[in-house]
């Protein structure tokens, strides 16, 4: 083994490539765990929404004179769950080096997406209550707010792949369309939590 | 997406990369970029906001009227309108101006080209190792240039966070105020706190472990090198902003910042509130990058137990950053909310419930204290094995314990919260968990000790600071005990004896094996021995004035003295004047070692690739190491620790097996 | 597809109100999903390949432990080596669960070593050189570690009859040739029958 003081200069080649010790493939790996830290961050909003809701005492909830619009929420989240589909068929799509479809696809779920985040925006300005209304409004808008900021992230990352997709950058190969794949990830992620805020605001 | 394809060797040879000329100087990612952008983004910042909230008439914040600095100077309607508004500015700013010293420097480069829909560029290395010192203090992609980045910032933090404390030990010497006002002495006991955990312990392990990680599992780099980049280039920004609230007065709340006092504190309390969010943000994507590595990176024939504890250590750390970390920045968002957009989670006359912090607080802030330990437990594992000449005792079940100290930590928060007013029935059975949590860190002790029984010790500064951490660790430890144990919480919480059990497992444990850190990889990162006699006489020194400065906080905090207080009774002002000359000794010591480290990596002798002669992998290459780590990928064939075992490798290095050094110990039968 | 969901929740709507309508959804959602998921094709694992040989001798790679003595295998090594052949012997430390959890080997890398000694001592006295390590104690783990640094042309994995062995019970033969593309070849001792001095009838 060298045993010399200083760095020898070689540069003259890049790094040697790095054994791969998981079946996971690393990038995918890492937006798996980049949602468990997201998944946290929204359980911290839903601690706040419990104590609000279940540790202090309510004669009603919604207290009074609130009302919570559950019938448009609801088609909101067929919206959303859609749009899960149609990024599913996307990816799908591209594994068959079918592009049409990969197009389709994500303009489809950034469309139903878009619909979505302007529903909710529409919602607020009509909802009948504001942040500052009790605990209730701090936790309703905290939980959606975050939730909304999500989908706006969701979005831009559907709209870079779109780009991507229209110009061609994917492929059918494993590595060749993670440009896709990670972001359809974070959209289901966005997707289920959609689903848990919803049941847990709005319905129960 | 982030990164490239794992990189075949390209036949060319690389030189430095070309640094730009002309105007290209300034819109290219670096200081002269900043220099111009966070200017721009901090004048824009106040035009918008002040613009937008005038426009729509936007009522001003009922909380800063309660301002004591409300007085003279402010009556003036321009001052007191602008005065309003300085809590929006203030969050605004906190957000804006990092994001834009960022795009600055060059952290956003690769993805923004990503964004802009145009194809990526090869990656040319060009921003990977350091030739010069200027590649020290820019968007640099080699880890090792990195990890020497978070040690060297780490550091400067802690002589900040110190000095906080040697003023407050200052006015604490004697009783009366004599140096600063109640307000004062609150923020500068908050920021030290602040500054000790958010930019010292937590971030420097990680730096520690960002260098040492992917040698030690025979990687070329991290996963995700240039997430690595912006990671740590997130830490300064927390730090600044911090220190940053002197401007408008320190946040003075501790750093646990409970509500109400946070909601209702002055302007300085948002400087915690965002400069936790981007501290958060560098751990959460460091440990991020830590788990992928170790998970993805290892070398052929590395298997889990095959790593060394170190590694285990990080791998734990990093799952309890990634799951815990999401919650002290829910807690402070919602201070923010509160305070900003006058919400009511924490306001029991609107439905809030002002306890709820607390619980979302620790449940973060307890797991913390092992983000705090647990890496420093993996160090001590590698300098008793190395400097004992001895496998580690128990190999499995240290890292077992690691995992399981993991896992019980999330059951032990409201520890922290015996004496809050909060549900009784949930006290006894976190007394039960908190008790529980001692046996997986009992079994790490006695396995150092085992580890210690009939080896070959050699008493370098890095053992001489494991052994040291060790011993105080398990004073910490049993006054933990004693904390957990809810009749003696009840009498002792908020007292002296918390301080003592703080400063006990975090300087005695903690900061014990950082030192411990620093000095068994020194020679590796900066390829220079240090000096040892002086290394020696900072252990002893340190030893000796922490002792001195803690100890007797466990009698007073017994006897009644409350903590975090500017003034107390008369009866307590002998063991503070002890206690605090004590203090200035210990901070005195600092100066040996910060002259060791200054004057040895300058003119250190020049340090061989193994000077401790042990089997672990980035002990097999050079001292620094070659800038992408090794030549070839290593080959593991055996356990990182068999110092001893006849015939036993821990793995083959260019067809060279790694030995245990050229000089053959006299323990070994035959050295293979 | 997506027409037929909105239908049937719409419906649900209709008939049940919003909460059968959610409750008909997610059933609808979870078993597309499911669907999916079912449908994904399974990951086959690839043989690895090793570098075999290079060079003029052949090069055998033994791995036995407690029957390493065994006249069999003994006499399996010089048919198969022949006089020119390098002969790797590794010999797993054979451990117990509890002690393979607290890491308690220093018995079992004891006996494995004393066993490893006759072994090459008895290779050597029918003028076969062969060398020899202790591996660790799990035999796929020790051949594995072994190849990475000895080009085996082929293995001989040696075993005790089948019911009494610990190796053949965990399929080890099977797994090895799955992921070892040479021969691989398998060596039955019975200590008993041999009456060998060393080892007894495995855990």
């Amino acid at each position: 083994m060298a045993s010399v003081a200083h760095a020898p200069e070689h540069d003259h080649h890049g790094p040697p490539a790095a054994n791969v010790s998981s079946r996971v493939d690393a990038r995918l790996l890492g937006i798996y765990i980049f949602i468990a830290s997201e998944v946290m961050l929204f359980g911290s909003f839903f601690t706040a929404f419990f104590f609000a809701r279940i540790i202090v005492p309510n004669e009603t909830w919604p207290p009074e004179p609130f009302e919570l619009p559950v019938y448009l929420a609801l088609i909101n989240t067929i919206i959303l769950v859609t749009s899960s589909f149609t990024m599913h068929w996307a990816l799908q799509s591209i594994k068959r080096n079918y592009r049409a479809g990969l197009i389709a696809g994500l303009t489809l779920t950034f469309l139903l997406g878009l619909t979505f985040l302007l529903i909710q925006a529409r919602e607020y300005t009509r909802i009948g209550f504001a942040p500052k209304d009790l605990a209730f409004g701090s936790s309703f808008f905290g939980l959606t707010g975050l939730h909304g900021m999500h989908v706006f992230v969701g979005l831009n990352l559907l709209l870079y792949a779109l780009i991507r997709s229209i110009r061609g950058h994917f492929g059918p190969k494993a590595h060749d369309h993670l440009g896709v794949e990670i972001p359809g990830i974070y959209w289901h992620f966005v997707d289920v939590m959609w689903i848990i805020v919803y049941v847990t605001v709005y319905v129960i | 997406m982030a990164v490239a394809a794992p990189q075949t060797r390209h036949a060319e040879h690389e030189g430095p990369p070309v640094r730009p000329t002309g105007r290209r100087r300034w819109t290219a990612g670096g200081w002269l970029r900043v220099a111009w952008i966070v200017p721009l983004a901090f004048l824009l910042v106040p035009v918008l906001v002040l613009a937008l909230r005038h426009w729509l008439s936007y009522p001003s914040s009922p909380f800063s009227v309660l301002n004591p600095l409300d007085d003279s100077g402010w009556n003036d309607d321009f001052w007191r309108f602008a005065k309003q508004d300085l809590q929006p500015l203030i969050t605004t700013w906190t957000v804006v101006v990092p994001f834009a010293f960022l795009a600055g420097i060059g952290g956003f480069d690769y993805w923004a080209y990503w964004i802009s829909g145009r194809p990526t560029r090869p990656e040319d290395h060009s921003g990977h190792g350091a030739r010069t010192w200027r590649d020290y203090f820019r968007v640099n992609t080699d880890h090792k240039v990195i990890g020497i980045q978070y040690v060297v910032t780490t550091i400067i933090f802690f002589i900040a966070g110190g000095l906080l404390a040697m003023f407050l030990r200052a006015e604490l010497a004697k009783p009366g105020m004599q140096i600063v006002d109640p307000q004062g002495y609150n923020g500068l006991f908050s920021v030290h706190a602040a500054l000790m955990i958010f930019l010292f312990i937590i971030p420097a392990f990680a730096g520690l472990g960002n260098y040492v990680i992917p040698l030690m599992i025979g990687a070329p780099d991290m996963a995700f090198p240039r997430l690595n980049a912006l990671s740590f280039w997130l830490l300064p920004i927390a730090g600044l902003m911090m220190l940053s609230s002197y401007l408008v007065g320190p946040f003075a709340a501790g750093w646990t910042n409970y509500v109400p006092l946070a909601v209702q504190q002055p302007e300085g309390n948002l400087f915690f509130q965002m400069g936790v969010q981007w501290a958060g943000a560098s751990s959460i994507l460091t440990a991020l990058n830590f788990l992928v590595t170790i998970i993805t990176m290892r070398a052929p024939g590395m298997t889990f137990w095959r790593m060394p504890l170190l590694v285990w250590a990080n791998f734990a750390t990093s799952t309890l950053v990634v799951i815990a970390t999401p919650f002290i920045a829910g807690s402070q968002f919602f201070i923010l909310f509160d305070r900003v957009l006058h919400t009511n989670f924490f306001d029991a006359g609107e439905g809030g419930y002002p306890l709820g912090y607390q619980h979302i607080f620790w449940f973060y802030s307890h797991p913390a204290v092992y983000i705090m330990m647990l890496p420093g437990f993996g160090i001590v594992s590698e300098v008793i094995s190395v400097f004992a000449r001895k496998p580690i005792f128990g190999y499995r079940l240290m890292a077992l314990s690691l995992m399981a100290i993991l896992i019980l930590g999330f059951s032990v928060w409201a520890h922290h919260m015996f004496v809050s007013g909060m549900a009784a029935w949930l006290r006894v059975p976190m007394m039960v968990t908190t008790m529980i949590i001692a046996v997986p860190t009992g079994i790490k002790v006695f396995s150092w000790l085992a580890t210690l029984w009939e080896g070959r010790i050699r008493f370098k500064t890095p053992m001489l600071f494991a052994l040291g951490f060790v011993s105080m660790f398990v004073i910490g430890g049993l006054s933990g005990v004693y904390l957990g144990s809810i009749p003696i919480d009840i009498h002792t919480s908020d007292t002296y004896f918390v301080v003592a059990h703080i400063h006990y497992v975090l300087f005695g444990g903690s900061l014990f094996t950082i030192y411990a850190g620093f000095y068994y990889w020194f020679p590796k990162m900066t390829g220079r021995m240090y000096n040892e006699a002086l290394g020696k006489l900072h252990f002893w020194l340190t030893f000796i004035g922490f002792n001195a400065t803690f100890f007797p906080m466990h009698w007073i905090g017994v006897r009644g003295m409350p903590r975090r207080v500017a003034d107390y009774d008369p009866q307590f002002a002998n063991w503070n004047l002890i206690i605090s000359i004590a203090s200035f000794f210990l901070g005195a010591s600092t100066l040996v070692f910060l002259y060791n480290m200054l004057v040895s990596w300058r003119s250190g002798e020049p340090a061989p690739g193994n000077p401790w002669r042990a089997l672990t992998l980035e002990w097999q290459v050079s001292s620094p190491p070659p800038v992408f780590n090794f030549d070839e990928i290593p080959q593991v064939v055996g356990s990182p620790y068999e110092y001893g075992v006849r015939g036993a490798r821990h793995a083959v290095l260019n067809g060279a097996p790694t030995t245990q050094g050229r000089e053959a110990a006299p323990m070994e039968e035959s050295v293979p | 597809m997506v027409g037929v969901l909105f239908l049937a929740v719409g419906l649900a709507a209709v008939l049940g109100g919003a909460e059968v309508a959610l409750g008909v959804f997610l059933a609808l959602a979870l078993g597309v999903a499911a669907g999916l998921y079912l449908k994904t094709e399974p990951r086959v694992r690839e043989p690895a390949i090793w570098e075999r040989g290079g060079g003029d001798r052949r090069r055998v790679l033994v791995v036995a432990n407690e029957t390493v003595t065994g006249a069999a295998l003994l006499e399996e090594i010089i048919r198969r080596g022949g006089e020119r052949a390098e002969v790797l012997v590794v010999t797993p430390a054979l451990n117990s669960r509890l002690r393979h959890w607290t890491s308690d080997e220093d018995r079992s890398r004891g006996e494995a070593q004393a066993r490893l000694d006759a072994a090459l001592a008895a290779l050597a006295a029918r003028g076969v050189e062969a060398t020899g390590h202790v591996g660790t104690d799990d035999p796929l783990q020790a051949i594995e570690d072994a190849l990475r640094t000895f080009r085996a042309d082929e293995l001989i994995i040696s075993t005790h009859p089948p019911g009494r062995s610990n190796w053949l019970e965990k399929d080890l033969l099977r797994i090895a040739r799955e992921r070892y593309d040479c021969p691989i070849a398998h060596v039955v001792v019975d200590l008993a029958h041999e009456g060998a001095r060393f080892g007894s009838p495995s855990a």
